[in-house]
């Protein structure tokens, strides 16, 4: 009985174990001349769903990568700015560290250079034509609201009536412009992003050393992983790292939570449509744009992970909050007793969930353990504005019966959208308002609250460190800001993506083992982090064109994950989301790789 | 007093809708018969037609088996889905207005129609009427009805599109 006892156990250990992924690869990757191209992304593609793997190479045009599964078919992909990007199917490994070189073209047609560079290169030509300067800051946060500007998509030329189509349509979806934007926009965008001159200003000095240059040693150390997520319709809005190492994401476009353990070799994917009952499609209050692709409801937007290992989901357009229960896998639906689209949310020390509501301009509360809600009301701008949010319900009653008018959106009738929501270490609620460009804190227990006007514009999704100190994204505002509750002082730093002015920090979060600030790079492709003890930026660009980021998180690990959410997905290069695990500092234990090569 | 006035001018909004409605409606038939009237040139290929009065913008949307969708800001998908014909306010039009989108070698899978009610031209209140028709490679389908101002009609029609025996 005893031996039985111990096969038992064996055998549980082994199906719980991480499988290993024994094949590796290693090589160089040079130019005609034999020159080395140092921070060339080489990819590695497998399974289906895919996973892809990428690692950069060195000074000497190095490259190592590790953990892949043997016998797999890769699709290997070279890629480095100013060359011709190599694609190689049928890639497999027959050895540890199998020898694998490339040679890389030069492009020569700097149209097809300018097509390499990421949006916020095509974007900055926009913005330096914008003079104005609450222009600017309208089409910056408007604009970049859902998905990149600048990337193959939206840098097109378009007739005048047709972009004021596109406005109108996009202002009905949540972004909308103000009449005089909007009447100056159209040629600034065609000006802009006119091939005739866009590429020559784009790619000046290309055949210079300096053009594009490699990341910096330190940050070719990383390792980046992508996980196909969904289809081309999904929209994996947020995603969390469960204590447990799993990866939770919500797709809002098909109203579906994804599991992912990334434990298994490929990523175990698992999938749960979310209950709707009734709702309609697009939710229930009935949007007037909706898109074309989607079979959004009840539209799940972000999620935590409790105390008890419980995932909380806000049902944006359900106007609900779920509970998601791992262990059988089920749903409970909470309805909310007031406010319009509960946005992020966050989880207090004593398990209470707290989220932003961000049409009706509430933050909410909700007490599991007693069942008790709260639906706090935040301060508006103006009285005016206290009016309008007041009779938001009964406008949105009346435009299912009568028409009220109006393209949509606007600036003049923009809502003060309460957005980001973190909780301090004493367990004060702190609220950022996107559009008011304010946060609040709000007392947990007595429910007051106070308004805080930000030096800057647009803050977004924010996040405290170990000391208390609270960092926030300026969206429009290309910076990063550190306030003091204590003493209310702001201190903002700017973004350092070049061309400079040109990043839009949908979110940050803090590693709070070590208080180094992590931050979307989503207009740029790029994942940035900031170490406040050295005052040290430190930029790694993601291998995916069109990475829209919106939420980060940590793994016991080290890792740094995030989610593609460019909304359409379509945009995205391959025209799928993705989850993305970054390594800052390489896999464990990796030793460099060697330059020999097979040339 | 004032209670009973505002009954009654709620009660009138919604006699006036509802006739708005019905009108909308007859109309969609009409359309629905004009749009047969005018014959597609499909060759190989599938072809989606929307049927609208001049006094109003109407968009097609039209998203293929890859989930992408062609419409007025998105002219060609990666299946080869394009914009064929679009009508707008500012297009000259006599009789009704067409918009239409082709497939010419349309991949198999689902292909998910929808409709936009954007603007109003001139002079147009209420819903608008509208017909869809979709011919090609063994297909005919139809729908009609009315649209709010405002308002997406995210599915007006669905099918799948069985792809060739091998």
């Amino acid at each position: 009985m005893a031996w039985n006892l111990i096969r038992a156990c064996c055998v549980l250990a082994l199906l719980h174990a991480p499988q290993a992924m024994p094949a590796s690869f290693q090589g160089r990757v040079l130019a005609g001349d034999d020159a080395p191209i140092p921070g060339a992304m080489v990819t590695f593609r497998f399974g289906v769903p895919f996973q892809e793997r990428t690692v950069f190479t060195d000074d000497a045009g190095a490259y190592r990568v590790t953990g892949l599964p043997e016998d797999a078919a890769h699709v290997v992909r070279v890629r480095r700015i100013g060359w011709h990007d190599i694609r190689q199917e049928g890639v497999s490994s027959g050895a540890p560290d199998t020898l694998l070189d490339f040679r890389m073209r030069r492009h020569t047609d700097p149209a097809e250079i300018a097509a390499q560079l990421p949006a916020n290169h095509w974007y900055a030509l926009v913005l330096e034509k914008l003079d104005n300067e609450a222009h600017r800051e309208q089409f910056v946060r408007q604009c970049t609201y859902c998905h990149q500007q600048g990337n193959p998509a939206t840098r097109l030329q378009r007739d005048p009536e047709e972009w004021r189509k596109v406005f109108a349509l996009m202002a009905r979806m949540g972004a909308g412009l103000d009449g005089e934007l909007s009447a100056v926009l159209p040629g600034i965008l065609n000006q802009a992003y006119e091939p005739s001159t866009a590429v020559a200003r784009l790619t000046r000095g290309h055949d210079q050393p300096g053009f594009a240059p490699p990341p910096e040693a330190r940050i070719r150390r990383a390792v980046i992983d992508e996980f196909q997520l969904g289809s081309r319709s999904s929209m994996q809005h947020d995603m969390v790292v469960h204590p447990n190492g799993d990866i939770y994401s919500v797709d809002m476009s098909t109203d579906t939570l994804y599991r992912l353990d990334p434990r298994i070799p490929g990523g175990a994917r698992r999938s749960y449509p979310m209950p709707a009952e009734d709702t309609p499609l697009g939710g229930l209050a009935g949007s007037g744009a909706l898109p074309p692709n989607s079979d959004m409801r009840v539209g799940p937007h972000s999620l935590q992970v409790g105390g008890d290992g419980a995932v909380w989901i806000t049902l944006a357009t359900g106007n609900q909050l779920a509970r998601f229960d791992p262990a059988d896998e089920s749903f409970t639906i909470e309805d909310l007793p007031g406010g319009i689209y509960p946005h992020t949310l966050r989880i207090d020390g004593v398990g209470r969930v707290w989220y932003t509501i961000a049409v009706s301009n509430h933050v909410g509360m909700y007490d599991p353990a007693s069942g008790r809600h709260e639906v706090i009301r935040v301060p508006a701008r103006s009285f005016g504005e206290e009016v309008l949010l007041r009779m938001l319900p009964v406008f949105l009653w009346l435009s299912q019966y009568v028409d009220i008018g109006g393209g949509g959106g606007g600036e003049g009738a923009s809502l003060p959208v309460p957005y980001g929501i973190d909780i301090g270490p004493d367990g004060k609620v702190w609220f950022s308002q996107l559009n008011a460009h304010r946060i609040g804190v709000i007392d947990p227990e007595t429910f007051e609250l106070e308004m805080i006007d930000t030096p800057f514009t647009a803050p977004r999704r924010m996040r405290f460190d170990s000391e208390g100190k609270l960092w926030i994204p300026g969206f429009s505002s290309n910076l990063l800001a550190r306030f003091d509750p204590e003493d209310r002082s702001f201190e903002t730093m700017a973004l350092p993506i070049e061309p400079m002015g040109t990043e839009t920090p949908y979110a940050l979060n803090v590693d709070r083992s070590t208080d180094t600030v992590w931050i979307c790079g989503t207009n740029s492709d790029t994942l940035i982090s900031y170490q406040p003890q050295t005052d040290t930026f430190s930029v790694y660009p993601m291998p995916t064109r069109v990475t829209y980021t919106r939420e980060i998180d940590f793994a016991a690990d080290g890792a740094v994950w995030t989610s593609n959410s460019n909304a359409p997905a379509w945009q995205i290069e391959t025209g799928v989301p993705r989850v993305i695990r970054l390594y800052p500092e390489g896999l464990a234990g990796e030793p460099a790789p060697e330059a020999a090569g097979a040339f | 007093m004032i209670a009973a006035l505002a009954l009654a001018g709620c009660t009138d909004r919604e006699a006036e809708r509802q006739r708005q409605n019905e009108a909308a409606l007859a109309r969609s038939v009409e359309l629905a018969g004009e749009l047969a009237g005018v014959p597609g040139q499909t060759g190989n290929g599938l072809v989606f037609r929307l049927a609208f009065d001049t006094a109003v913008d109407l968009d097609l949307y039209v998203t293929d088996p890859l989930l992408e969708t062609v419409y007025f800001a998105n002219l060609e998908t990666q299946t080869g889905g394009r914009l064929s014909a679009d009508a707008r306010c500012d297009h000259e039009a006599q009789g009704i207005r067409l918009e239409e989108i082709r497939f010419d070698l349309p991949y198999p899978g689902r292909y998910r129609v929808g409709v936009d009610y954007p603007e109003r031209c001139s002079g147009a209140e209420g819903p608008a009427a509208y017909a869809v028709d979709v011919s090609g490679v063994g297909v005919s389908r139809e729908a009609r009805g009315s649209i709010d101002p405002m308002r997406f009609q995210v599915v007006v029609l669905e099918f799948e599109l069985e792809g060739e025996d091998e």
